[in-house]
Formats: structure tokens, C-alpha cells, sequence
């Protein structure tokens, strides 16, 4: 059965993964039976991804985590987080399956209505995700992109938020712009009419569904390099690195 | 125990049904679900046309509009038209899942451009409905067809000699000429061909009924259904007038 790399850019942050308070056995959603999960901590984390240099980094610092995954044994990687850092990179290296959490749930918010608003957790993530939509020609289909006040990820400040989102902007999905907003899903959960498309637990979904199809990335879209710099990667992470245990 | 209803949009008989069924065989779904594959009363013989698409809408309604009473937990459509899915979205809570709609979003995930791969160009309109809907005209770098008559019936048994080379020489066109990045089958008829070309081509290909039953597993997983504000309930419906039309349309 399946092997899945679920990277973690932002694990540094204490207490900041969904995962961590409740162990491995916590999935955010129901996976096949046999599916497993092996979570890794990037080397280097990016408090921010608003601005090109940190996003940069965070780029970095996830091609590096996942870069030695087919190697490994993994049979597809996981890139727990909205903005689909390192993402490009790990697909033009390998040959597994590489999902981000992000731009699919985008995508798959329009399989549920036809307009979607995202609700970021902060200014600098709503700035990133707006560059994702456009980037990834969905201007058309995106209503608006919120980011809620001060990064403050209780249900209250997001309700009000997606409430505008719906009413005033004109979404009929509102997609979470965090893997980190589980909390506010839950809180959003029946209280607004749409749906609420947690990029976390979807991304995973589809990653499984891929699998279970035998789909993997395109390779026109995703071409190989020609000279792979493994060793280069690893050693510029190594230089700013703390010392850390790969897996967790 | 979920339970899925499979929405065939022609009349079929059991051998024909079994054909449709098939597809389960093209994805791993585990235990836990089970998928039941009803074939609707009211059809147009073919898809072409926009009289086709009235009925094609009707029938495929009037097939799934007690589906949530009846206890199902999901529901797919196996045509890549889409045909019903609207209507019928209006009507239930439970997730609806269009083969056309989610082969096109899934295949954005896969790559940045998809051709779609048709039999003949008659199915041309189904495609461009569905890209105008999601404004992803952009995205699509062509719709091409094997300029060969589908049948909607026995599909492609038989004529596998014959259709799968130049299906293949059609989908190869769409890498080369027009920089597809993924191929999208563009009808659950075509399913037969899909390890052929999966086999052969240098890009993924989507293979819409199969993607559409594990997308039904993973929407009950998720808890997710589309948007009651993108598709709001009727102010005036009767399931019974559909009915009516749906027992006068066993016969012709």
C-alpha cells in the first residue's frame, strides 16, 4: 500500500502543526486502510511567504526535504501547505506523484460552485495566494481574496470574513488559505451556507485519488532537469541548518 | 457502508451495464463503498444535438432526484457531459459528481494545458459548454476527435483494432502539435481504450468515470457537497410531474 512524504514547511514553529498535538494516528481526513503517512519537518522554516525572497527559501527548504523521496521509497509526495512551496521543484525531479495544498483546492473548489473566495490567514499569505490565482489563471474564477485581521485564525474573525466573502464579494465557496486554519473550518462549518474547502484534508484526498487512478503530474508541464544538484541543495540547506532529525 | 449511485445516461441491457461497470476496475476504492449503476428511462439516442441535451438533462434528473432518499450517500454522472448534473445539484445535498467538470479540474492539477480527446466531432459543444461554465478556455489546448461514430451501447468492443491506434495517433497530435500536457478522455464510452493510451502516451490521461467514483469516495470522506448559493433549491419542483415523464419515457 501507498507511502506517502507529507512535508511540513512551517514544523520549527512550535505547536504550529495540526498534527502535532494529536500525534501521528491524526489524519485530517479518513485515508485507505494501509495508507501511510510519514511526516518530515523542512530543515530551514519560513515564518512568512509573503515576500519573493522568503518564499524563495521556503522553496528551498522543501525541495530539500522531499528531493531524495522516490529514492526512499515513497510513492508520492505531500506538501502540507497553501501555497504550494517547492512544489514545481519536486515535480520536475521526481517521478511519484507530487501534490501542494493549495492550487488543487482551488481547482477543486470549483467542482462544488463556480466562484471562490480565499480566506487568508495573514496580509503577507493573501498577497502570495493572489500571485498563486493569477499565476495559475483563475482570476476569473475568483471572487475575492481576504486576509483576516491581524492573522487572528479564531472562528469569530473568519466567520466575519467569509460572511463578506459570500455576501458583499460574491462567492459561492469560500477555500481556506491555510492548512493551519483547522479551527476556523470547523467554526465555518454549517454556518455560512457554502461549503468551506480546508486545502489540508482535500489536498490529501486528491493525493490518494491520483494514486488510486495511477495519475501522476504531467511531465511536459514538469520537465526533469538535466543535471540533477542534489548534493548542491543539501549542502546549502546544511549551512544554515539546525542540526535535526529527518523524519518525525 | 457508502453507497454511490452511478447514473448511466443511456438505456441499456445487462451485458451493455456490465460493460458501463467495468470501470470500477480502473481504480482502487477498498472496502467500505459500493456503487450501484441505474441506467436512466428518458435518453436521446445520441449526444449531438441540443434537443439531445434537453432530454439528456430530463432523463439523467428524473434518475437521480430521490437519491437521497433513497440512502444514497453520493451520486455520479457517467457522461462527460454533464448532462443533469446542474438540475440535480439543485435538488440534492448529497455530493453530485459530473465526469466533464471533474476531469478538467483534475487534469489542472496534473499539468498546466489538456487536450480533450473525443471519438468524433459531433461531441464538440459538450466540451466548450463545460470550459465556458469554468472559464478555463485558456487552458484547454485543443479538442480533438478520432473522426470515428461512437456507440454508445457495446462501446468500443470489437472495434479495438480499429479505434485504439488511431486514438492514439490523435492524442499523440495533441502532445505535439497543440503542447497538451495531459489528455482528458472525452467520453465514459472510451474507458475500454484508457490502459492503451495510458500505456503509450508521454502524459497522464484522465479516464472521467473512474476519476469521478474514487472523487464520490473522497467527497463523503471530506464531508464536502457542492454550493446551495451557485446551485439554489427550486421555489417550485414536483418530483411526481418528473416521474410521470420518466414512466412515459420507458416507452419511447
Amino acid at each position: 500500500m501507498p507511502r506517502i512524504l507529507l512535508i511540513e514547511p512551517w514544523a520549527s514553529e512550535a505547536g504550529a502543526s495540526p498534527f502535532a498535538e494529536q500525534g501521528d494516528a491524526a489524519m485530517p481526513v479518513a485515508l485507505d486502510p494501509g495508507t501511510e503517512i510519514v511526516r518530515r519537518p523542512t530543515r530551514l522554516a519560513a515564518a512568512s511567504v509573503g515576500s519573493a525572497p522568503e518564499a524563495l527559501l521556503l522553496d528551498l527548504a522543501v525541495y530539500d526535504a522531499g528531493l531524495g523521496a522516490e529514492a526512499d521509497g515513497f510513492d508520492a509526495v505531500y506538501v502540507h501547505h497553501a501555497a504550494d512551496p517547492g512544489v514545481a521543484a519536486l515535480r520536475s525531479a521526481l517521478s511519484v506523484p507530487v501534490l501542494g495544498a493549495g492550487r488543487p483546492a482551488m481547482f477543486y473548489a470549483l467542482t462544488l460552485g463556480s466562484r471562490f473566495s480565499v480566506l487568508a490567514s495573514d496580509p503577507a499569505m493573501a498577497t502570495r495566494l493572489g500571485k498563486a490565482i493569477h499565476d495559475g489563471g483563475l482570476k476569473v474564477a475568483c471572487a475575492s481574496v481576504r486576509a483576516l485581521d491581524g492573522g487572528d485564525l479564531r472562528g469569530d474573525a473568519a466567520l466575519e470574513g467569509a460572511r463578506l466573502s459570500v455576501e458583499a464579494d460574491g462567492a459561492d465557496v469560500i477555500v481556506l488559505g491555510s492548512t493551519r486554519m483547522v479551527d476556523v473550518a470547523a467554526a465555518l462549518s454549517g454556518r455560512l451556507g457554502v461549503p468551506v474547502v480546508d486545502p489540508g484534508p482535500v489536498g490529501l484526498a486528491l493525493l490518494e485519488s491520483f494514486l488510486a487512478l495511477r495519475l501522476r503530474h504531467s511531465r511536459r508541464a514538469h520537465p526533469e532537469p538535466m543535471v540533477r544538484k542534489d548534493a548542491l541543495v543539501r549542502a546549502l540547506v546544511d549551512a544554515v541548518a539546525e542540526p535535526r532529525a529527518r523524519d518525525a | 457502508m457508502a453507497r454511490v449511485l452511478v447514473i448511466v445516461p443511456f438505456s441499456v441491457d445487462a451485458d451493455n451495464l456490465a460493460r458501463r461497470e467495468a470501470q470500477l476496475r480502473a481504480v482502487r476504492l477498498g472496502e467500505g463503498i459500493s456503487f450501484t449503476f441505474r441506467p436512466v428511462r428518458i435518453a436521446p439516442a445520441n449526444y449531438v444535438s441540443a434537443q439531445d441535451s434537453l432530454l439528456a438533462d430530463l432523463g439523467i434528473l428524473e434518475a437521480g432526484l430521490a437519491a437521497e432518499e433513497e440512502g444514497f450517500d453520493a451520486v455520479c454522472i457517467d457522461t462527460v457531459s454533464d448532462s443533469g448534473m446542474a438540475a440535480l445539484r439543485s435538488l440534492l445535498r448529497i455530493p453530485v459528481i459530473g465526469a466533464g467538470r471533474h476531469a478538467m479540474l483534475a487534469a489542472l492539477m496534473l499539468g498546466d494545458r489538456f487536450s480533450i480527446l473525443a471519438m468524433w466531432d459531433r461531441w464538440r459543444p459538450l466540451y466548450t459548454k463545460t470550459l465556458a461554465e469554468l472559464g478555463l478556455d485558456a487552458r484547454c489546448a485543443s479538442i480533438r476527435s478520432a473522426d470515428l461514430e461512437p456507440n454508445n451501447q457495446s462501446l468500443l468492443k470489437g472495434r479495438e483494432e480499429e479505434v485504439f491506434p488511431v486514438l492514439l495517433r490523435t492524442a499523440m497530435r495533441c502532445v505535439e502539435e497543440d503542447r497538451a500536457d495531459v489528455v482528458v478522455l472525452g467520453s465514459t464510452t472510451m474507458h475500454e481504450a484508457h490502459a492503451y493510451l495510458a500505456e503509450r502516451l508521454p502524459v497522464p490521461i484522465v479516464n472521467p468515470g473512474p476519476l469521478t467514483y474514487r472523487l464520490a469516495q473522497a467527497a463523503v470522506r471530506l464531508k464536502l457537497s457542492h454550493s446551495r448559493v451557485a446551485y439554489p433549491a427550486p421555489v417550485t419542483f414536483s418530483p411526481g410531474l418528473v416521474r410521470a415523464m420518466g414512466e412515459a419515457g420507458r416507452a419511447g
